[in-house]
């Protein structure tokens, strides 16, 4: 059952926020959306006959070197707020 | 000349030849874009005097004989690949006005071998959907019917090809974001096989699932198309090694080819009139000489919730870094970090997206993490050991690309399951990390493109492609109004 207790959640969880009008919206979608969901528990599966496998190798990780790389000015050039070569945020400690 | 409905080899051979210079070939599609585009909203952003610039260069090139196979031909790409200094929007506000400092990796491959970008196309925000009705920038519509969707997310790219826009765009396929768009717009899409295109400045949505790849007007160009784009520059650790090109893959023969119908493929939810297009495209093959086979995939009625269960857990981490810090919208409301964050995320991501974030969240939070993305993950490898069952049988699997042809703008907006649930054909393929190509079949009763799908076994692009052009070659194709003007 997705309620407005679970959007709630959810949204703190996802750092997302929705007016109360949306959020009954969300809800009901949601409903709709995890019922469709609830499928995969039909399905009879034995975890021990299909060990999860993950893409790419990690022996093939690129070594921990030093490479040249982009100048801060351009790496920081679509920083909304800039001091410099810093970022600026609002507080984050209130 | 209507350079619009020239393949790429002949497009190479005009260009060799000097019968066209690369601006000519750039001016002509530019000019198409101004005339066409306001009717099908295919691009968000077009590169006029960059491309004119890159063609020029192109020219230069040619002139002195030192030629790739791009050099001088003019593509687009999905607005989800990164382009050094033009704006990469993922049809997202939150992305509106962002510049990448650095190229994709397929990209930098293009621009290597001197393609002339002509812009950046429409696709559903951050190719979350299968309309391109999410998208940020206003929908893009079907050039053979404007009241109907172009699909998606790659659907900017699909119109703009059957529109005759570009030659090609290189769309990016999740869950059948290439070949549901390349089927609903007439066209042929090909989503390569997990690892054989480097995702390296492909903006991630579901970083297991994503693969670049070429919709073109024929097979044939997308072949061309995926060799020019296939490089190794050691940034995507997920890389297949030792990738050779395709090279010639046409001269082979296909009789004797195995071809596999799964049942459940043409069962209850396809329209009945796409079925007996594909099944005749399947008569069609066996006129040729191809086997056809009866073949099984039991777990495609999980496959949905899989799907959407696994990219939507990704796509919550993945998005978790538009946080309005480095790059991206940042809103003006709020006191705090946290609250300017959440004010952020709130003004910057459409409704689809959140709605995805939230599913996503949602199988990952702690209670429903087993229930839901675990099982997922173990579907996953059910359905590729099924694949696999499938082909000890048989070479290549034949689907319906799409259970109906294009649907009407705006007909399935409000019930974002039944959009889901339109995406059965094609999520499988992502899932089992295989190749597959769309190309037309047929056409159904209103005049829409039906597509049909040929799934191969990893790696083997070249059956997949050289059946889909001894079909095309032998089936009439039927242009859209724009097309042929």
């Amino acid at each position: 059952m997705v309620d407005i207790k679970l959007i709630d959640y959810l949204c703190k969880l996802a750092k997302l926020s929705f007016d109360p009008a949306e959020k009954q919206k969300m809800a009901a979608q949601m409903e709709s959306i995890v019922a469709l969901m609830d499928t995969v528990k039909e399905a009879e599966i034995d975890e021990k006959d299909f060990p999860p496998a993950f893409p790419g190798d990690p022996k093939d990780l690129r070594a921990d070197e030093l490479k040249p790389s982009l100048p801060p000015d351009e790496a920081l050039a679509n920083v909304p707020d800039r001091k410099y070569h810093f970022i600026a945020v609002k507080k984050i400690m209130e | 000349m209507n350079f619009h409905l020239k393949s790429f080899q002949e497009l190479r051979y005009l260009l060799d030849n000097h019968d066209v210079t690369a601006e000519e070939l750039t001016e002509h599609f530019l000019d198409r874009i101004e005339r066409i585009d306001p009717d099908i909203r295919s691009f968000v952003t077009v590169c006029r005097a960059d491309a004119l610039a890159q063609a020029k260069a192109a020219q230069e090139r040619i002139d002195k004989g030192d030629i790739a196979p791009m050099t001088g031909i003019p593509v687009a790409l999905k607005d989800n690949i990164c382009t050094r200094g033009v704006r990469t929007t993922c049809s997202s506000k939150m992305l509106e006005n962002f510049l990448p400092p650095y190229d994709a990796t397929v990209t930098a491959a293009l621009k290597r071998q001197g393609a002339v970008l002509l812009g950046k196309n429409n696709m559903d925000e951050f190719a979350m959907g299968a309309s391109t009705v999410t998208s940020y920038f206003g929908v893009t519509k079907n050039p053979y019917d404007i009241t109907r969707v172009p699909g998606g997310s790659s659907g900017g790219s699909a119109a703009a090809v059957s529109a005759g826009l570009c030659p090609a765009s290189l769309g990016s396929d999740t869950g059948g974001s290439i070949r549901q768009p390349a089927a609903f717009c007439g066209v042929t899409g090909l989503k390569p096989t997990y690892g054989r295109v480097s995702r390296y400045g492909l903006v991630a949505f579901a970083s297991s699932l994503d693969q670049i790849g070429p919709i073109a007007k024929s097979a044939r160009d997308c072949a061309y198309l995926l060799d020019a784009i296939t490089y190794d520059d050691g940034m995507d650790m997920t890389l297949a090694k030792d990738l050779k090109p395709l090279g010639d893959i046409f001269s082979g023969d296909i009789k004797g080819t195995r071809i596999g119908l799964p049942a459940e493929f043409f069962g209850e939810g396809v329209d009945p009139e796409v079925k007996e297009i594909v099944m005749k495209a399947a008569l069609k093959y066996k006129e040729m000489g191809c086997e056809i086979v009866d073949v099984t995939l039991p777990s495609l009625k999980y496959a949905i919730a899989a799907y959407y269960l696994i990219a939507s857990a990704e796509a919550s981490s993945n998005l978790a870094r538009y946080d309005g810090v480095k790059y991206g919208h940042r809103s003006e409301r709020g006191d705090t970090f946290e609250e300017v964050l959440i004010h952020t995320r709130d003004e910057g991501f459409g409704d689809e997206v959140k709605r995805r974030i939230l599913l996503g969240t949602y199988a990952l939070s702690s209670g429903y993490f087993d229930a839901y993305y675990k099982k997922a993950t173990l579907l996953r490898e059910k359905i590729k050991k099924e694949y696999s069952d499938i082909f000890a049988k048989c070479d290549v699997i034949l689907t319906p690309t799409t259970p109906a042809a294009a649907f009407k703008i705006g007909e399935k907006t409000d019930d974002p399951t039944q959009m889901y649930l339109a995406d059965v054909c094609t999520v499988t393929v992502n899932i089992a990390g295989l190749p597959a190509v769309s190309t037309p079949c047929g056409y159904d009763k209103d005049g829409l493109p039906v597509g049909m799908s040929l799934v191969g076994k990893a790696f083997d692009e070249a059956t997949i492609l050289r059946l889909a052009d001894r079909f095309e070659k032998r089936s009439e194709r039927i242009l859209n109004d724009y097309m042929l003007n």
